[in-house]
């Protein structure tokens, strides 16, 4: 059962959730996004699902705060916080966090010293070096990962399987408020994706990571089955079209997108 | 008859008026570097380094040129002889002030089967010339050069490399890493000459460049001439500035853009840094570099 709540953020008062409301944006001046209103609570999984070319990538991207992906209208708030006047920078320490599809490889920086940047930018301060080192090689051990991955270069070089691993570990350690995974699955064979639904346990049975909300996109059903989804949503041109609990997810897999595209023609026919 | 040699158990280094000679005889393997410290502060400072390993000696030396004096202007040079077999790495530290104008030349000369390894990084100096040209003399010598320079506010750095394939059979590998910031110029000249007996030669050379900042600008020049049969020779060389999306993909993890335009120009110069000997003269380097860039205007 999902409690759609009011799309206007209320001045002053705080209201937990990732709260998406109205929300158009543009990519080279082309319209992708018409009007996305979109909830995820805090410690909840949900899944976005949708076919190729629905808009869901350019979601993720307009909430992060990619320069090229314009928001010509709507809100973005994070538990009370407005998004879409921030930098990428300031959205993610508000909490935001995005898995990429296509992570950047950037060469001659190390993954330790990346992972360490990003670690003191969003918890100043907050582990000593020896347990914060002590914290990595424990979830790179729940993601399966040789610790060698530490001193190669970020992404440099990686297979694709390799670059979700390592958007893994860095959900894992960052440990945001929402966590937004475009296409994690995409790619990833079994054990990367068993891998990968481990990790986001172990993540939500921790302290820091019981709160985190999901917003998981993809195209596929499979994922859900290691990460089931307390709400599903189902995309479709620039829109959310319908949304369920987990069986949603079950009958895109059964009948694909196109039972719901004609369920949702016949609607409004 | 029984002879009697003499083998000289360690380098001498010893100073003239002419400069600095270090000789490394034939034989000897140094764990541990040669350091020479060149002061510009000094006003009698000599700045010539004269480097000779004898046959099959293996050795590394390291030159620091530090130190600033208002309007000073200096002369430096190196000459390298690596003799057959030999091995020997010779870094250059460059760390001047602001007052400085240098005119460097280096210079080795590399026999058969020997290999001198060239780590020149070029840090500081209102005004900078360098030259490294690595001559090879005996079939199956191999020459490699790291090099960066990073001119920043209104400095001004000039590299030339070349690398002289003279005999058959000898390798070259130059990895050139440039950054300008501010209104800091730059100019590289990388030259290869393959002469037309040198057959069975090959020669790489790699210079990328990262602008910082509208008003900074690198120029470089290769040059590769090739006028044996049956060599290999590679040339690949960008130019441009940091890419948005390195930026975008740090940003999104809460570090901020300055930061993240760090992390990503101290990792662009890593390919040459990596090369340097010894962790502690890399951290060293990575400390320099650090620092120049925090003081670095766009």
């Amino acid at each position: 059962m999902t409690f759609f709540r009011p799309n206007r953020t209320i001045e002053g008062v705080s209201k937990r959730g990732l709260v998406i409301s109205g929300l158009h944006a543009a990519v080279d001046g082309k319209e992708i996004l018409k009007g996305i209103d979109l909830t995820v609570d805090p410690g909840k999984v949900h899944a976005l699902m949708g076919p190729n070319g629905s808009g869901k990538s350019t979601l993720a991207f307009a909430m992060s705060g990619h320069p090229n992906y314009e928001v010509q209208s709507g809100s973005v708030t994070l538990d009370g916080t407005s998004l879409l006047d921030l930098s990428a920078d300031k959205r993610a320490r508000a909490g935001l966090f995005l898995s990429f599809q296509y992570p950047a490889a950037i060469p001659g920086v190390s993954v330790a010293n990346f992972i360490r940047s990003a670690r003191m930018a969003l918890k100043p301060d907050d582990l000593p070096p020896a347990k914060f080192r002590a914290m990595i090689y424990e979830k790179l051990e729940v993601l399966d990962m040789d610790p060698a991955f530490l001193s190669r270069y970020v992404n440099d070089g990686f297979s694709g399987g390799e670059k979700k691993r390592l958007e893994m570990l860095q959900l894992a350690i960052l440990a945001p408020k929402y966590a937004v995974l475009d296409e994690t699955d995409s790619g990833l064979d079994v054990d990367a994706l068993q891998a990968v639904g481990r990790s986001i346990g172990a993540l939500r049975a921790t302290e820091d990571g019981q709160d985190t909300g999901f917003l998981i996109i993809t195209h596929y059903p499979r994922i859900l089955r290691y990460v089931p989804a307390d709400v599903v949503h189902i995309m479709m041109d620039g829109r959310i079209v319908k949304t369920g609990g987990g069986d949603l997810a079950e009958r895109v897999e059964r009948e694909g997108y196109d039972g719901i595209r004609e369920e949702v023609a016949g609607g409004v026919a | 008859m029984a002879s009697l040699s003499v083998i000289a158990r360690t380098a001498s280094v010893s100073r003239d008026e002419r400069g600095t000679h270090v000789d490394i005889p034939a034989g000897l393997v140094l764990d541990e570097p040669v350091v020479i410290d060149y002061d510009v502060a000094d006003p009698a400072l000599v700045a010539h380094t004269f480097v000779t390993a004898g046959e099959g000696a293996r050795a590394a030396v390291v030159e620091r040129l530090t130190g600033n004096a208002a309007d000073r202007e200096i002369a430096v040079s190196t000459t390298v002889t690596a003799e057959a077999n030999a091995d020997l790495n010779y870094t250059v530290l460059q760390n001047l002030g602001t007052g400085v104008r240098v005119d460097a030349k280096r210079t080795s000369h590399v026999g058969a089967g020997a290999r001198v390894a060239w780590n020149v990084a070029l840090l500081g100096g209102a005004s900078v010339t360098d030259q490294v040209i690595s001559d090879h003399t005996g079939a199956g010598a191999n020459s490699e050069i790291a090099a960066l320079f990073f001119p920043v506010a209104r400095e001004v750095v000039q590299l030339t490399t070349e690398v002289q394939h003279n005999v058959p059979h000898t390798n070259s590998q130059t990895v050139v890493r440039s950054i300008a910031a501010g209104h800091g110029r730059g100019r590289y000249f990388g030259n290869i000459r393959i002469a037309p007996h040198a057959h069975g030669s090959e020669a790489t050379l790699r210079d990328d460049t990262l602008l910082i900042g509208k008003d900074a600008k690198i120029d470089a020049i290769p040059a590769l001439e090739i006028a044996a049969n049956d060599v290999k020779a590679f040339h690949g060389a960008t130019v441009g500035a940091i890419d948005e999306e390195h930026i975008f993909y740090l940003m999104s993890r809460g570090i901020e853009r300055d930061a993240a335009e760090k992390l990503i120009a101290l990792g662009f110069f890593e390919p040459a840094v990596a090369r340097f000997p010894g962790e502690s003269l890399r951290a060293e380097l990575r400390t320099l570099l650090e620092e120049k860039l925090a003081g670095a205007r766009r």
